[in-house]
């Protein structure tokens, strides 16, 4: 796939989500609006969100502004579908469908503008470093549910693509500062066409996030994170084509002690060609390089290049066929003092081919089929096939149902890493597996109701367990031992009470059962497995009041954690249910002025979200109040 | 003002489904654009029948939008005029337009209706891709639908378009140019 709007534009995950040909909706937009609707998303073939056979979200540029959000990890607490947990000042961990935990949460692919941001060297992402201004994000996509036969290997548990604004939306001057009790951030923007066809904006954003307080009086660890991110995006507009050329440059530190440093670049071409068949081609290249500094102890540093190439057409009539393949490098290094790998710098080649097909087999009946096969230098081919079926029930009700595979692939640590006396390294560690079966309920039982709901049953294979010997228990070893059975379900509704007051309510609901295959043991069972509440739910209520003002509140749930004690075998609730509100008034001073007052986490002065004994320290989320200014000019 | 964007129809965007996915997004969102265009545009009173008269958008030849302009327009008014739509499958001069949409179909008819209305208080509204050039015309653009204006030709044919409208227009082609 090559870019995330473009994978988008196929089957399993709808175009962008104001893309959609739900005529209701489009008749009520503006002419300004009007313009900015993405018609087609290269397919040429559009097709509503609302025919997506898959469990996505999408967060509107609209919801995150009202949110207040500071930064990314907060705003995407909108997408019910996902477990958002705060770890410390600078640090989150987010995950879909369980898993939850910075070791474990593996199994969710985040791309930007279809650059992917997870690292295969740690099979993590680091949200510390994913800075992208929220003031220039279109839309994020939030998919629950595999998406591998589209995105490839890691897509397991989910999908999050977030999507900037074209440059060409994002013209003129912005300003967008905040002061808080914990956070303070300036952004500035300038936006303009420096030719015919072509906008360009510039961006840089600075930003500071306090340490939080520890649990434990022992932890005198500082997490506070300070942020300098710079950038750009251009995009030119011809007749068939359009390029866009874009690239952030960031340094972000531990600005007390020093503690953790991290730098990195990305580059990043796109170009989308339209052949007069009324099919497309898309081609995508990119290259990103990011290095982590924890003084004296570690040195991370990954770069990636990747190109990838899609073929958006049809095989006959009336269906949507695209076709594509990926090349990926990364040059991955580690030196550590603490840990050991025998060879500190590898290099990772990934190359896939997919092919998808979706076609009306009745008049209600839709088929999305599909599968990418992929080749990485860290583990055996893969297999990643997907078959999905969209039923229209009736105008405004569609229920979908698929079953798909996905992997999730070994990364260096898995194979590599190794400390002598404690850990030994796992050569033969292979990917873990997925099997899903999903079906989900989408329309709009009434008017002004919108529903969504989703239900998974999901079948691990080759978990990752720490082996550890029989008597002497050390050496450890990293191996594939743990089976899943996992289900649960998620459901979120929009309902406008009247023109000016709107709620949304979304709520998700896990169960898990995991085993240990025979002959197999688990040093730290559970906890190598994530932290997840067993549900979490969320009630959010915008007001427009009078002309200027905005009125809103968000109110969330989230359930206990509990593990089971690696030593005892008791289970132990580690993060005990939490329930917070935010809210948030917003005023429109001028045109181009907006003003807003914010309040998280209000009901208490401190809670706790993360509590792994195997990660960072855990430290309390603080209550905290902002101050909002953003001017246009 | 601001982006006031209610997000009610931004969550109908996303959730509500369309059974009949037969007309696409672009003539949905061409289909929405066109009755906007009318509190912009002001007629002389010659072009009515009556003061109250409705404003006719007459869509020529076949109809691309599949009955989503008849909603759109059906939810609008100009003024106290109500806005309505006549289909024509061949141009009617019996028939008083305020507004004609040639389609893709047949570039010939286009040009020909073009003709027949040139100088009169027509609005003409042609579609992207054809030849032939309206008062107002579509145009795809990156994957968005856009519109030209001609305000040359409006202003021969009597007819004023606001300069809000011509502000959102991808291009306009001012008057006084041949």
């Amino acid at each position: 796939m090559v870019s995330a709007s473009l994978a988008l534009a196929v089957n399993l995950l709808a175009p962008p989500a104001h893309a959609q040909s739900v005529n209701t909706d489009i008749r009520q937009l503006s002419i300004e609006e009007l313009a900015n609707v993405e018609i087609t998303s290269v397919s040429r073939r559009p097709e509503p969100l609302a025919d997506a056979p898959a469990a996505i979200f999408v967060i509107s540029a609209e919801d995150i502004r009202r949110s207040g959000a500071i930064n990314l990890p907060e705003a995407l607490r909108l997408a019910p579908n996902l477990e958002v947990a705060r770890i410390n000042g600078f640090s989150y961990t987010i995950s879909a469908r369980g898993f939850n935990s910075t070791s474990s949460a593996n199994k969710l692919l985040v791309l930007v503008d279809g650059r992917s941001v997870y690292s295969p060297l740690a099979s993590t992402v680091f949200w510390e470093n994913l800075d992208v201004p929220l003031a220039d994000v279109a839309r994020i996509e939030v998919i629950s549910g595999p998406g591998g036969t589209l995105y490839g290997a890691n897509a397991v548990n989910g999908v999050i693509n977030i999507v900037t604004k074209d440059a060409g939306e994002t013209q003129g001057a912005l300003l967008d500062a905040v002061a808080g009790t914990s956070d303070t951030k300036v952004m500035a923007r300038y936006g303009f066409a420096p030719w015919d066809g072509g906008s360009l904006r510039l961006y840089g954003q600075v930003s500071h996030a306090n340490s939080t307080s520890p649990l434990s009086t022992l932890d005198v660890s500082r997490t506070a994170w300070a942020r300098n991110q710079a950038g750009f995006r251009l995009d030119q507009k011809l007749d068939a084509d359009n390029l866009t050329l874009q690239g952030d440059v960031f340094a972000n530190s531990e600005p007390a002690t020093e503690s953790k440093r991290n730098r990195g670049y990305n580059l990043h071409g796109r170009w989308s060609h339209a052949l007069k068949s009324g099919s497309s081609l898309e081609m995508q290249v990119y290259n990103d390089e990011n290095t982590q500094i924890v003084p004296g102890q570690l040195r991370e540093q990954l770069d990636t290049f990747d190109l990838q190439v899609q073929h958006n057409t049809a095989l006959w009539w009336n269906d949507t066929f695209i076709w594509g393949g990926e090349y990926r490098h990364s040059k991955e290094a580690i030196y550590s003092s603490t840990v050991f790998f025998a060879n500190p710098v590898t290099h990772l080649d990934i190359e896939n081919l997919f092919a998808q097909d979706s076609f009306r087999l009745f008049e209600n009946l839709r088929v999305t089929t599909g599968i990418k096969i992929e080749n990485s230098s860290h583990s055996n081919v893969e297999f990643m096939p997907d078959l999905r079926f969209t039923w229209a029930v009736a105008d405004n009700h569609m229920v979908w149902a698929s079953v798909s595979r996905a992997v999730r692939t070994p990364s260096k640590i898995d194979r590599e890493l190794e400390s002598p006396g404690v850990l030994l390294p796992s050569p033969r560690f292979h990917s873990e597996k997925l099997t899903a079966y999903e079906a989900g309920y989408r329309g709009q039982p009434l008017a002004d109701l919108s529903l969504s709901v989703s239900l998974y049953y999901n079948l691990y294979d080759d978990l990752r367990t720490t082996f550890y010997q029989p008597v002497t228990i050390m050496p450890l070893q990293l191996r594939n031992g743990i089976t899943g059975d996992n289900y649960g379900a998620e459901a979120w509704a929009k309902y406008a009470l009247t023109d000016w007051w709107r709620l949304s309510l979304g709520a998700n609901w896990l169960q898990r059962t995991e085993k240990l295959k025979p002959g197999r043991r688990d040093m730290t069972f559970g906890q190598s497995l994530g932290q997840d509440p067993p549900y979490q739910a969320q009630l959010r209520s915008e007001m427009n009041l009078l002309e200027d003002w905005e009125f809103d509140a968000a109110l969330r749930s989230i359930g206990h954690v509990k593990a089971r004690d690696a030593t005892t075998g008791n289970t132990k609730v580690l993060v005990g249910a939490y329930t917070e509100v935010d809210l948030r008034f917003g005023w429109h001073a001028t045109k181009t002025t907006e003003i807003s007052l914010q309040g998280f986490n209000l009901l208490h002065a401190r809670h706790l979200e993360f509590n792994d004994p195997s990660g960072y320290a855990p430290q309390y989320v603080p209550r905290a109040f902002m101050l909002n200014l953003r001017q246009s000019l | 003002m601001r982006l006031r964007l209610p997000m009610l129809a931004l969550s109908g965007l996303i959730f509500a489904v369309n059974a009949r996915a037969d007309v696409s997004l672009e003539y949905a969102v061409k289909a929405a654009y066109i009755p906007k265009f009318i509190p912009f545009i002001t007629w002389p009173d010659a072009a009515f029948a009556a003061p109250n008269a409705p404003v006719t958008i007459c869509v020529l030849g076949a109809d691309p939008f599949g009955g989503k302009l008849e909603q759109t327009a059906g939810e609008l008014k100009s003024g106290d005029r109500a806005i309505v739509v006549r289909y024509l499958p061949a141009p009617d001069a019996s028939v008083s337009c305020q507004v004609i949409f040639m389609g893709k179909g047949d570039e010939t008819i286009a040009e020909g209706a073009l003709d027949a209305v040139k100088g009169k208080p027509v609005v003409t509204v042609t579609d992207s891709g054809l030849k032939a050039h309206g008062m107002i015309s579509f145009v795809v653009a990156a994957n968005h639908v856009r519109f030209d204006i001609d305000e040359a030709a409006a202003a021969q044919g009597g007819v004023a378009i606001s300069s809000k409208l011509l502000g959102l227009a991808r291009a306009v082609k001012p008057r006084g140019q041949p």
